[in-house]
């Protein structure tokens, strides 16, 4: 083996350490605390953690449609349509707020629905969650915009296609797996979530992050809660799997 | 007909944009109101403002959020810089790539209740360390990312200036230096905005004392009371100056990275 | 298929508050092939752009005949465009490509399938083993011909190229004009083709405009701009040029164009006729070009290349001094646009 190659040994036994150690730790924890498979069967079966799994999903469910209605059109605004000077100002304007700690963010709508008054629940949570992941789908839209260059539009136009069927013909199929990716994303980022259904939730709003936080630091349910947060790695490293082997697929294919 | 395509895409993307900042300028306008209630405006005022300078605890919220943040993303970029360095001249994906993607794909929270179980069993004091390995696991995967495609695609211009008699010092000083100076400031830029705006990682991390800016935030924000430091109008001048700093930071950035690409 | 003339009224267009064009007057022959000749930036591909409805004009008009299509938005213009890029779709099979077009016009059934598969074969695809791949797995000479089809299936009345040879090896562009040029011939479909190549231009148009700076320098037929190119810049972009300074009877100081063709060395011995002038000057370089042969001569320190038939160079040396003779008709006396000292 390069001798240089073990430059890189301090980036992997930090990941080891750091990372995947603690990964394999909990799922053994999971497996041993309360005897395997019993924590799993808890984190399935109890009917009062359904409550999380149902609500979460439809909450993700839903903040991650109200992304791609509010992010979609206007990535393709910014792709197609707008000048040089005006594309880069909504852009940055679009993405600057995933810069801003996601509790800030929550914090400021939680004073807006305060101040019209709206208390914490379920549906000011979904759309703090939907405000959170609107970045994450905006870039992934306007990547997609991207990979459909100005000219394939021209094209379709020359060849008889209108503005809106230049627009479903083209630009949606060729940016649609971009679009996914980002979806996929705002999904599991909202369905794992704590800080926003911590400050906007109420007592009627909560997702599996709230879950595993009460297992964990308020609980003591170190098994159960360890479950649970295996699940989820599983449920999102599908989902990933699923989405990055399609990218690659029209990666290759071109 | 093309127009009023073009039009109505227009005005919803401001509408859009309308939306995504009316949270925040809320913010601002709770953050000069008098009155310390929500939503209620008793005329213009700078006190909240005033007040920051005094308030201890989140000056050493700050001063620690600061160093975890410059911490986490030197120490992250010199771990990739590392790694990168022994794979200089590999094309193919390797072992290493695949390591680093993920802790960039795993929900937040899984990540931290692992290190959090583990840091336990191992006897690991929770507090500034742990926050910083912490932030460090996550800022490490960016960091090699972000920095691999300058670092593995620049060999054939080091090449280049070895047949023009470089040695490979002056190669090293004079190219690629410069052609890893923008991933270097885009390195840790993101990194130091990922750990100085983390909450659920250190949420989880962290042990009694030590506390970092989203942490005392969110401690403050769900049990509000008209206390000096706990008011919303208080807490709305403090987010207001963060929110600002990030936007700000987040822009310069964002052009600068725009930029770069509209040139390549 | 009607074969339209396209006509440009002073036509002023750009993008992005950039003006690109500024008041284009031309008329593009009906069923023939005019070549648009300029180098890169000079406005060649906005105006193929304005003639296919893709950019907006500012001011004036263009008409396909006698109708006026200024206002008419692309899809409502029925022309062919091929782009530079080919703007293919990746998403799509060859078939798919090629069949956009008709579906879009509510095209369906049997009678999508067999002009698909005809307009594969006119361009020499063959139907069977290409329709199914996708355009991503093609060569380049391939994609350049699907992009073709898939401008021609719609039996266009004009139809426009923006450079679509550029990206190709020599060979395979040589073959593609030629092919194109029969192509042409055979539908009749009024054609403009920009190229910055000069080969191409002369391969191809019946009739070629000369382009700089957003404006039409010249347009003619190939051989007449050739022959008396309207200023330094069209002499020396479209084929090569000695431009020298030289007093005119009655006339003044002026620049005058002299093709190195026209510029012949004398033998020794022989004097030249009263129809030629007559230099002395210094063989300074010989340059081998196949069935030519250049002379590099330096004469009153000015570089003067003379393009000698191989067979006449024979007897020249690589160097030394020589005189040379030009016909006195072949000096062009060039205008005062783009002459530079």
């Amino acid at each position: 083996m390069n001798p240089s190659r073990l430059l890189a040994a301090p980036l992997i036994l930090y990941l080891i350490v750091f990372f995947y150690a603690p990964l394999l730790y909990i799922a053994l924890v999971g497996a041993s605390i309360e005897g395997f498979p019993r924590s799993y069967i808890e984190a399935v079966s109890r009917p009062e953690f359904h409550v999380f799994y149902i609500k979460g999903a439809a909450a993700a469910t839903i903040a991650t449609l109200m992304a791609i209605i509010l992010s979609v059109p206007v990535a393709f605004y910014a792709a197609y349509y707008a000048r040089r000077i005006e594309r880069a100002l909504i852009v940055v304007a679009m993405v600057s707020t995933f810069w801003v700690d996601v509790l800030l963010r929550a914090l400021s709508l939680k004073l807006l629905f305060q101040a019209i008054g709206v208390s914490p629940g379920f549906w000011p949570m979904v759309v703090g969650l939907a405000y959170e992941v609107l970045p994450i789908v905006f870039i992934a839209s306007y990547l997609g915009a991207s990979q459909a260059p100005r000219e394939l539009i021209d094209a379709a136009r020359t060849l008889g296609a209108g503005p809106l069927q230049a627009f479903a013909r083209v630009a949606l199929p060729i940016s649609a797996p971009w679009i996914a990716a980002g979806a996929a994303a705002s999904f599991v980022y909202s369905f794992a979530d704590y800080a926003v259904p911590s400050l906007l939730g109420g007592t009627t709003g909560f997702t599996v992050g709230n879950l595993i936080y009460t297992l964990i630091l308020e609980g003591d349910r170190w098994g159960v809660g360890s479950a649970v947060a295996v699940m989820l790695t599983l449920v999102s490293a599908a989902g990933a799997a699923l989405l990055f082997g399609r990218l690659y697929r029209i990666e290759v294919g071109r | 007909m093309r127009l009023d395509a073009k039009t109505l895409l227009r005005v919803y993307t401001f509408t859009v944009l309308a939306l995504v900042y009316a949270p925040i300028a809320a913010l601002a306008v709770q953050s000069f109101s008098e009155s310390p209630l929500i939503g209620v405006w008793e005329g213009f005022t700078l006190k909240w403002y005033s007040m920051i300078p005094g308030d201890e605890r989140a000056l050493r919220a700050l001063y620690n959020s600061l160093s975890v943040a410059a911490l986490s993303a030197l120490s992250s970029i010199v771990i990739a810089l590392l790694a990168l360095a022994g794979y200089r001249r590999v094309r193919r994906v390797t072992l290493v790539d695949l390591a680093v993607y993920p802790p960039l794909i795993l929900p937040d929270i899984v990540e931290a209740v692992a290190l959090l179980m583990f840091l336990v069993y191992l006897g690991f004091p929770l507090g500034f360390y742990s926050v910083l390995v912490g932030h460090t696991a996550f800022n490490v995967a960016y960091a090699y990312i972000i920095l691999a495609p300058a670092l593995r695609g620049g060999t054939k211009l080091e090449e280049a200036a070895r047949t023009l008699g470089a040695s490979p010092l002056q190669v090293f000083i004079r190219v690629t230096l410069p052609l890893a100076a923008p991933g270097l400031i885009s390195a840790f830029t993101l990194t130091f905005l990922l750990s100085f705006t983390d909450f659920i990682k250190t949420l989880f991390t962290t042990g009694p004392g030590f506390e970092t800016l989203p942490l005392m935030i969110w401690n403050r924000a769900r049990r509000p009371g008209l206390g000096e430091y706990s008011s919303y109008s208080y807490l709305a001048a403090l987010s207001t100056l963060l929110v600002a700093s990030s936007i700000s930071i987040a822009a310069v950035y964002t052009l600068y990275a725009l930029r770069r690409g509209a040139r390549s | 298929m009607p074969r339209p003339p396209v006509r440009l009224e002073g036509v002023w267009a750009g993008y992005e508050g950039r003006v690109v064009l500024r008041g284009v007057d031309i008329e593009f022959p009906g069923g023939g092939i005019t070549a648009v000749l300029g180098p890169s930036g000079c406005g060649k591909t906005t105006l193929l752009k304005v003639i296919a409805g893709l950019v907006e004009v500012l001011r004036g008009r263009v008409f396909f005949g006698d109708v006026e299509v200024t206002r008419l938005p692309p899809e409502r213009r029925n022309v062919g465009m091929v782009f530079q890029d080919l703007a293919l779709f990746p998403h799509m099979t060859v078939f798919e490509n090629v069949a956009f077009g008709l579906r879009v016009r509510g095209v369906g059934g049997s009678e999508l399938k067999r002009r698909v598969m005809e307009a594969l074969e006119l361009v020499g695809l063959d139907p069977v083993e290409f329709a199914s791949r996708r355009v991503t797995e093609l060569s380049g000479g391939q994609q350049q011909r699907v992009a073709l089809a898939r401008a021609l299936v719609i039996e266009p009345e004009v139809l426009l190229l923006d450079e679509p040879l550029a990206h190709l090896d020599y060979k395979i562009r040589q073959r593609l004009v030629w092919e194109l040029r029969r192509l042409q011939r055979r539908l009749g479909v009024t054609t403009i083709y920009v190229t910055h190549d000069q080969w191409e231009a002369m391969e191809l148009a019946d009739m070629l405009a000369v382009m700089r700076d957003g404006g039409v320098v010249q347009f003619g037929r190939p051989e007449e701009v050739y022959e008396n190119p309207a200023d330094e810049f069209v002499a020396t972009f479209f084929g090569d040029a000695n431009i020298m300074p030289a007093r005119l009877l009655g006339e003044g100081e002026g620049l005058v164009a002299v093709r190195p063709e026209d510029v012949m060395p004398l033998p020794p011995g022989r004097e030249a006729g009263p129809g030629f002038y007559v230099i002395e000057g210094y063989v300074e370089d010989r340059v081998f070009q196949g069935p030519l042969v250049r002379f590099e001569v330096r004469v009153d320190g000015v570089v003067v290349r003379s393009l000698v038939p191989r067979r006449i160079a024979r007897g020249m040396p690589d160097r030394g001094p020589v005189r040379l003779v030009i016909p006195k008709g072949s000096v062009k006396r060039l205008g005062g646009r783009g002459a530079r000292g």
